[in-house]
């Protein structure tokens, strides 16, 4: 069970401003839990991928942009998100959504809907005596109506509690969250700023500061990061941006991705977070995103004193300011005098903890537990599942399975598939063929796509028609198919996973009956690649040596197989082959044993042949795995790409190789049970269906994120 | 013209379909093309025990625009195991190049080992 969760922001995340990165880091919160999956739904199409380039590579969060839902639909705003929101819920079944904004709340907030909701907002009157009484009334009654509220600081909460008048148990605190980087050396005389250039927040007074201290010392420089400029200065926009680009004491970045943008800051001495009073006074209820990220970069900033900042930075922080001429005093005694940088850097340490993502996400673990926890739907599509029905039980362990069996590939239903999409999570298509080409073209953002492609497809032209940015992972059983298939269909490395076939080993290594190192298996003859005239040849040179050899050849004949029997070649091939088990007079040294109980006829049998042709390798040949699994000898003649999934020893290049090889075996019992137990702990150590189980669970739920590894490692 | 079609229907979903419709048996959409920029930061091993150095090598340097390859060579057997333990790493094996005769693509390449110093790398985002 998973929390599957939806963040929509009411904000453009092609934007970077303190918004956009509270929503990005939001989501890498909620990330920190295993159990959590995050979408966040975007109001517009990403076309700057400077913000969400993060987030854009991990599994667990998925950006959805609306109009893959509703085609008419091109951006997500008040006037439809109810819609929206109810379209997209009806598809993923969300645990709870997170909603930002006070507009598009007003609207949700008088659907169904709410009942999932958390708002989250920030743009209310935050004076008691001014708020409206519409407002009130809108925000107490969203108060009732829903299970869990984020409020962004303490005295939000308190405020929020005091004005509609309420007990405040759904009030949950969500600090803005910032998280840490690695340390970097400090630059002399530098001073950060990185945020949008508005009149609130001073820009203009930084540029006329920058002009003073290059009076008092020239060496002290300014790194100004950003470029958004707010409406209040975009008359002005021309002249500042001259002045940063011309002011020599000044470096000016313009826009970058938030993660250079922090490594630029952490290696300032001071950071410029001085905004006017009407946004920073003693009634705030808001914390600065900037302020907690200078403290968790050890970045000492100016900043207005205010019943808030003391309470984070203390009473005793020495870099307050209250005017222009105080930020230049400040900011010159704090990059002369070492002893007040390392007092105001010290007043950092309690808040940078205090806001650790640690702490932020205890308080909002406590909301989310009022959300029920949901299934994660995964849907198995394809024909011939018999090298995944094994794994049914595991799947259903873990996920809510559904299964869309085909009979053949080509009965591909698609209306029954536009059915099936509608409730999965995940979708496994098995083999790279119609079912795959349906589902890559038709998934939806939020569902994470798998398509395990064997050998066959290689052959076909489905793998060039799918639609690559909607596939997850496209899993092979072996290396040298990953090798094939990334070549032959231009697929992507990245977007490919090899996971090997499983054997379930305990279900084999009964005890062989004494006359079993005579037998010899070739288990899966048809077609003739599969190399039963060879099969016929070894027995042949083993019958020259010893005349107790004999071979099995359990499953149907080939005349059962209308598919290869109808074949003019492979049926030629076949009578053949018939003609010369007559002609050398092996009818009684061949048996066709028809159907069989795989362990149960593995007992008799000595050695499992794999005799493919070179020419057509196999993806994996799982029926000597078997044979190992079960304490018998396998013998390989060598097809391309064995030497990634069989150990050397068991491979040979001629049939007279495998033939001594078998003999030198035969007459050496000790021999052969080395080999026969090296062999089983070979299957046991690699392909056995815990092992590649847990593989898969991984892939299903994490996809094999690096990110995630590394999470796991640490 | 298309602009003004689509500010007359895009209120009405069944016009908005129909139009659409119309739209795109004269102009199919161009299929998306997947793009990827990564850095490949591009290790060489024959001793798998070093894996562990280069991974901690690559984290110290890492980005949101690299990724990790390892180029083994040797260890054809292991390969498997290695793309099992380490997920998210790409690995490839140079025997398979030089036995089958195949050219081996790897765009934006950064070739390096875990000796090299962080510095010298970095400078090349």
């Amino acid at each position: 069970m998973v929390r599957k969760i939806l963040i929509y922001g009411d904000l453009d995340l092609n934007i970077v401003d303190g918004s956009g990165i509270w929503l990005v880091n939001l989501a890498k919160l909620l990330l920190t839990d295993k159990e959590n999956y995050v979408d966040i739904l975007l109001k517009k199409r990403i076309r700057n991928h400077i913000l969400v380039s993060g987030l854009e590579k991990r599994y667990r969060v998925r950006l959805l942009y609306v109009k893959d839902y509703i085609d008419h639909i091109t951006e997500t705003d008040e006037k439809n998100i109810v819609k929206v929101l109810e379209a997209i819920d009806a598809l993923r079944d969300y645990s709870c959504m997170i909603i930002r904004g006070t507009r598009v709340m007003e609207r949700i907030s008088s659907s169904e809907i709410t009942e999932k909701v958390i708002p989250y907002l920030t743009d209310f009157c935050h004076e008691k005596s001014r708020m409206p009484e519409t407002q009130k009334k809108f925000l107490k009654k969203l108060y009732l109506k829903v299970r869990a509220y984020f409020v962004q600081t303490e005295a939000m909460k308190e405020y929020l509690k005091d004005v509609l008048d309420v007990d405040g148990e759904k009030f949950h605190v969500l600090y803005p969250v910032v998280f840490p980087g690695e340390k970097a050396e400090k630059q002399p005389k530098t001073i950060v700023y990185a945020g949008k250039i508005a009149k609130e927040w001073k820009i203009l007074e930084l540029i006329d500061i920058m002009k003073k201290l290059k009076r008092e010392d020239p060496q002290i420089r300014l790194h100004f990061i950003g470029s958004k400029i707010n409406r209040d200065l975009a008359e002005k926009k021309q002249e500042i941006f001259d002045a940063l680009n011309s002011m020599d004491n000044i470096t000016f970045y313009g826009s970058l991705p938030h993660s250079e943008a922090e490594k630029i800051m952490k290696t300032c001495c001071l950071g410029y977070s001085f905004r006017s009073p009407a946004v920073d006074h003693d009634c705030s209820l808001e914390v600065s995103v900037k302020l907690l990220e200078y403290c968790r970069s050890k970045v000492p900033m100016v900043l207005r004193r205010t019943k808030m900042h003391e309470a984070i930075l203390g009473r005793e922080y020495p870099l307050f300011a209250d005017t222009e001429e105080e930020c230049v005093e400040k900011i010159l005694m704090a990059l002369r005098d070492r002893e007040v940088w390392k007092k105001a850097e010290e007043c950092l340490r309690l808040p940078a903890d205090r806001f650790c993502a640690e702490n932020i996400y205890a308080s909002v673990r406590k909301a989310l537990q009022n959300y029920p926890k949901k299934d994660m739907r995964l849907l198995v599509s394809g024909h011939d599942l018999k090298f995944l029905k094994q794994l049914f039980p595991y799947f259903r362990s873990a996920f809510s399975l559904q299964v869309q069996e085909l009979d053949e590939y080509m009965e591909f239903s698609e209306k029954d598939a536009a059915e099936y999409i509608k409730k999965a999570d995940i979708i496994w298509c098995e083999w790279l063929l119609t079912a795959a080409q349906w589902y890559s073209a038709h998934a939806y953002p939020h569902q994470a796509l798998f398509i395990r492609a064997h050998r066959f497809e290689v052959m076909r032209k489905y793998g060039n028609n799918i639609n690559i940015n909607r596939v997850s992972k496209v899993i092979t059983v072996s290396y040298y198919w990953f090798e094939e298939f990334t070549r032959r269909f231009r697929i992507p490395a990245e977007k490919c996973a090899v996971i090997n076939n499983f054997i379930d080993v305990d279900k084999y290594g009964k005890d062989k009956e004494p006359k079993s190192r005579f037998h010899l298996a070739l288990i899966g003859a048809v077609p003739r690649r599969k190399g039963l005239s060879r099969a016929v040849r070894l027995l042949g040179l083993l019958k020259k040596k010893d005349e107790r050899y004999c071979l099995h050849v359990p499953g149907k004949r080939p005349e059962e197989f209308p598919n290869a029997w109808n074949v003019p070649e492979e049926r030629n091939y076949f009578e053949q082959v018939y003609r010369t088990i007559e002609e050398e007079g092996l009818q009684s040294s061949v048996i066709f044993d028809g159907w069989v109980d795989t362990p149960e006829f593995l007992r008799g049998i000595g050695y499992v042949l794999s005799l493919s042709d070179p020419a057509f390798p196999e993806s994996f040949h799982v029926t000597p795995a078997e044979g190992m699994a079960s304490g018998a000898a396998a013998v390989f003649l060598r097809w391309e790409g064995i030497e990634y999934i069989y150990p050397d020893d068991m491979i040979m290049d001629s049939l007279e190789e495998i033939a001594d090889y078998i003999d030198r075996l035969s007459d050496d019992p000790g021999e052969y049970r080395r080999q026969a137990v090296s062999g089983r702990k070979f299957i046991r150590d690699n392909y056995d269906i815990a092992l590649i189980w847990d593989q898969i669970r991984r892939l299903l739920e994490m996809g094999e994120d690096y990110e995630e590894f590394c999470d796991q490692t640490r | 013209m298309k602009n003004f079609v689509i500010r007359l229907v895009k209120d009405h979903p069944a016009l908005y379909r129909g139009a659409r419709k119309v739209y795109r048996t004269f102009q199919p959409a161009a299929p998306t093309v997947y793009r990827n920029h990564d850095l490949c930061i591009t290790y060489m091993i024959e001793d798998t025990q070093k894996m562990p150095h280069i991974l901690a090598h690559y984290n110290s340097l890492r980005r949101e625009n690299t990724r990790l390859v390892v180029l083994v060579k040797g260890n054809v057997l292991k390969m498997h195991a290695l793309f099992r333990e380490y997920p998210g790493v790409i690995f490839y094996s140079l025997d398979y190049y030089r036995r089958y005769q195949k050219k081996m693509y790897i765009k934006n390449m950064i070739l390096t080992d875990d000796r090299q110093s962080l510095q010298d790398i970095i400078e090349l985002f």
